[in-house]
This record gives structure tokens, sequence and C-alpha cells, in this order.
């Protein structure tokens, strides 16, 4: 008779603290009723409220990441996921909801300057478009990269002039034309000039809405290597949006599924890309191309 | 027939110094409340005056709210007492106010330019009106004008900042032109009215009183006596004044700021006339 093997109880690690906790958070588009949060959602099928018409973009979103961590957003159009990402990058009010970010605080109640400082300095976001992004067509790339360092109050040129330039030779962007207009660039070098000016101040927190989209597939792959590679440098949690679920294969180490403003699944990248459980995100994966 | 005539016609007289007392008045309110907050653009009720919005009618509205019987007055445009913008403003001082005019600076109270600063050193009991056509110093760089008021209240001058970075990484300076934004007080950024940048460089500290009038934006901007200004500009890279090709060919002088006379002619002259004669006579 043999002895039972004795349990060994692993010990209980506590989790990290999250770099950014949303509770809440509720976006809408309209003037909203009593019905708005009932009559709409994944079940209702539809995020436009029968009663009066309003959006609900976001009916009260909860989640977390980690330090270090990237947290993938898929979904298709209209299911919430920029609407999502632009409320964290603070570009727009949102209605209730709370964001803190560690070390900032409550992000939603920041207002004036406070909030113009986070923006440049804590919590940064890379658009599809760089020029929504406040980048500026007739200025130099390296003066779109140093704006970041000139909002910190660095007031001498040449340290600035070795930073921002340095920061845009790590992006692979030739020092023969850092003085060059951005809107003289091509969509792949602007969004390479983008990305120095995301991660010129080493944010907290990366948000990356649709960062590849338009780019074709070498020039994808390229930024997709740099964001990766940037992501490791500087340790920050990073949000990315998109509709391509190979960037989010690439990149995140966990993913969420947005349908009609819900989170409807949510999980490690593989186990949403490999068995995935919601209708919408069997058919989100059953529709990538071979 | 003028508009004096029309007036007595219709039993009416002209005030003095052309503008109503009311208006006057809010006018030295406006400069009171400028000079109290130093560098500051504060509104104005700025009236329709006899010369086109643009051209100088901001200078003008201070200079007749301030104007006395006792006032000596000098008008110079681009430092020259001769343009016709100039003649024709000191006209109308002259004959609204009936002031004895110059072209002395020594001898003015009251000095009306626009795109230059005497280069004769000013006594505190005189009064220096600069005409600004663009009183927002940020218009380039942050067109709404409630957003550049925003970053002017929480003291964010990043845009100006951003602005000379560009100038210097691309053409190794500022190219402002006439038109480089000042530091007032180290706090306010302010434009000094579009005058070279080698007078933007003597702003600082001056004995005397500067009010700047912007009439088509309603704006009065102020520095008082012995206020610190500077030019935006890095630490390392001090701002560069314009250069010119050679000595004034009146004067001799190489330390004025100088105007080619025709472009391409090699014919340097010193902007200043008055300063100018100043040195040949003395």
């Amino acid at each position: 008779m043999s002895l039972p093997t004795p349990v060994v109880q692993a010990p209980r690690l506590a989790p990290p603290p999250a770099l950014l906790r949303v509770e809440g958070l509720r976006r809408l588009f309209g003037p909203g009723c009593a019905s708005c949060l009932t009559s709409t959602g994944d079940a209702a099928g539809t995020n436009r409220c029968p009663a009066c018409g309003t959006i609900v973009a976001l009916p009260g979103i909860d989640l977390e990441v980690g330090p270090g961590e990237v947290l993938g957003i898929v979904g298709e159009s209209g299911s919430g996921k920029s609407t999502l990402l632009r409320s964290l990058a603070l570009e727009q009010p949102v209605d209730g909801g709370r964001a803190e970010l560690e070390g900032v605080g409550e992000l939603f109640a920041l207002e004036g300057r406070a909030r113009r400082d986070v923006r440049t300095r804590a919590l940064t976001i890379v658009h599809q478009d760089p020029f929504s992004a406040g980048l500026r067509s007739q200025l130099a790339a390296e003066t779109n990269v140093a704006e970041r360092l000139l909002a910190r109050g660095d007031r001498r040129f040449e340290p600035l002039s070795m930073e921002a330039g340095g920061m845009l030779g790590r992006m692979g962007v030739h020092a023969g034309r850092h003085a060059d207009p951005l809107g003289t660039f091509s969509g792949g070098m602007r969004q390479r000039v983008q990305l120095a000016r995301a991660l010129i101040r080493r944010p907290q927190l990366l948000l990356l809405d649709e960062p590849t989209t338009g780019l074709d597939p070498s020039v994808q792959a390229t930024v997709l290597s740099l964001i990766a590679r940037s992501i490791d440098r500087t340790l920050a949690g990073t949000v990315v949006v998109t509709h391509d679920l190979g960037v989010v294969r690439l990149l995140a180490d966990r993913t969420i599924v947005m349908h009609h403003g819900e989170i409807v699944e949510e999980g490690t990248t593989d186990q949403i890309l490999e068995d995935p459980v919601h209708p919408h995100t069997q058919s989100l994966v059953a529709s990538r191309l071979p | 027939m003028t508009v004096a005539d029309l007036a007595r016609a219709h039993a009416q007289t002209m005030p003095y110094a052309y503008l109503d007392e009311r208006s006057k008045r809010e006018v030295r309110r406006a400069m009171l409340k400028a000079l109290a907050l130093p560098g500051r653009q504060v509104p104005f009720a700025s009236r329709e005056m006899p010369v086109a919005r643009g051209w100088g009618s901001g200078g003008l509205q201070v200079t007749l709210s301030m104007v006395g019987p006792g006032d000596v007055v000098k008008v110079i445009d681009q430092g020259d007492d001769g343009s016709l913008n100039a003649s024709s403003m000191r006209d109308l001082i002259a004959q609204t106010a009936a002031v004895e005019t110059t072209t002395r600076t020594r001898e003015a109270s009251i000095i009306q330019s626009r795109h230059r600063i005497p280069e004769i050193p000013l006594r505190a009991d005189q009064l220096l009106v600069l005409q600004m056509p663009h009183p927002e110093p940020l218009r380039r760089v942050v067109p709404d004008p409630a957003r550049a008021a925003a970053m002017h209240a929480e003291g964010d001058a990043t845009p100006a900042w951003v602005e000379l970075y560009d100038d210097t990484v691309r053409h190794g300076g500022s190219t402002g032109g006439a038109d480089h934004p000042i530091l007032v007080d180290g706090v306010s950024l302010a434009s000094p009215s579009p005058v070279p940048r080698f007078d933007v460089l003597t702003l600082d500290r001056r004995p005397h009183p500067v009010i700047l009038g912007a009439g088509r934006l309603a704006r009065i901007t102020a520095l008082p006596p012995w206020t610190s200004v500077q030019p935006l500009a890095f630490a390392d890279r001090p701002l560069r004044t314009e250069s010119a090709g050679g000595p004034c060919e009146r004067c001799d002088s190489a330390e004025s700021y100088r105007v080619e006379g025709n472009p391409g002619s090699g014919r340097w002259r010193c902007s200043d006339v008055d300063a100018c004669t100043d040195r040949r006579t003395t």
C-alpha cells in the first residue's frame, strides 16, 4: 500500500495592482432615457434605444490593465471599441464611470492643464491617422516628437534635439529626414513618427487605435514589430483596438471582444482565437482571411 | 466740407482729440487694467477711426486718449517720420488736439510708432505707443482664439516654443521676422507688435511705459516701466538680430538697425531717421 502523495498547496500570490482600473464607463450619444440601458446591448441585439433613439456606445464597461500587459480589444465596427479607447485617452467626455491610473488618480476628474499634462506625460494614444493624434503636417518630424518634451518644460535646444532625434532614429526614421515636414512622409513613416512621439516620454499607458490599418502588409509588419519592441522596452501598459485579429495575436496578452457596446468575451488571446465561446467571437474568428 | 464743418452745421462741436470723453475714458480704463496685468491682452471697445482698421487705429486711440494740450507728439512708421501713414496720423492728432508735433525723439512726450522702437533711449517721462496689428502671439499655431486664451490663462506657452523649435530645426533659428514673441515678467507670453528682433532685445526694463494698441482686434497690452521683457529663446540658442550688409551710408553706423534702400542695391541706411540725423549732427 502506497502512501498518498501529500498535496502541496502552492502559495497564493496576490495579483499585481492594476495599472489601469476602469469601472462602469458609460458613454451615450443622445438624450438618454430610463430604458436605454435595459433595452440595448448584446442580448437586445442593438445599441440604439428603441424608446429615445440614443446610441448606447458604452453601457458601463469594467476592465483592468496590468503594468506591461497588452490588452487587445476587437469587435465589429460600431461595437464601441474606439469610443472606449478615446474615452480612456481623455479625447471625449464620458457620461459615467471611473478610470484610475496608477500614480495619477481618477482620469475623468481631470480638467484644464492637468488633463493636458496627463495626456502628454502619463497616457498617450496612437491613431490610425497621425493627424488625428495632433501631429501637424507642416511641422518637421522632429518637432512633432519634441513637442511632448517642450510641454514638459525643457528649454535647451541641443538636448531636446538629441532626445527627439534619437527616438526617431530608433523608430527607423533616417536622420536626413528629421527636419522634413511630416506632410512629405509616407503613411508608414508617419506612423513611425507618431510612435516616436507617443513613446518619447515613456508613458504609463499606451493606447493604440488601429495603428496599422491602411498600411500595406510589409509596412504593417515593420510597424507592428516596432510597437512590440517599444512595449517591451518601456514596460507600459497597452490597450490596442483593432479589426485585425492578426494584430492582437502578435501583440496582445489578453483580449476582450465587444459587441453592441458590451464586453461579450474575455480571455487570453490564444483562448479567444483558438477556442471562442460567444457566437459573435466565433463569427469574428471564422471570418478571418486565410 | 470737413467733418468739423458738418458738425458746426448741425450745431455740434468736435470733441477734443477726436474721440468723445466717454470713449477716451473707456480706453484709459483698459490701459490701466493692461498696466496692472503686464503683457496680457485687455479687450476694449475699439471705436471707428478715420483710418482703416489694421492701419494704426489702435495706436491712434491710445494716443488720442492720452494726449493733452501740453504734449509734444511724434509719429513714425518704419522709423520714418515722413511716411504717408505717419504724416496722416500726426496731422489728425495735431488738428484735433491742437498739440505740437516733432520729429525729434528727445523732444516728444508721446511717441506713436509702427514697426520700430526709437533707438535714442527714452526717458521715464515719455510714453511709447506701438501700433499692433496682431496682439495674439499664438495665432499661427493655435488658430482657435478661445483655446489660445485658455492657454494664456494657464501660463502654457508650449505652442510658441514648438514654433520656435521648428524654425530652429528647419532654418537654424527664428524666422518670425518682425513678430518674435516675448515673455513678460517671465510668465506672460505676448506679441511685441511687428518690430524687428533688433528692437525686441531693447524692450527689457525700459524706464517708461509702453502701450500697445490693436484697433482691429480691440486689444490693449501694456509694459509698465522697468518690466522684465525677454524674447522667447532657448537657453543655448540666444535670439539673433537681423544683420545688414554694410554700415549706414549716411552716418556710417554699424550698430544701428539698417535697411537696404532698394533691394540688391547694397546701399544700407539707418531705419530710424531721427537717430541717424542725431549721429550725423553730434
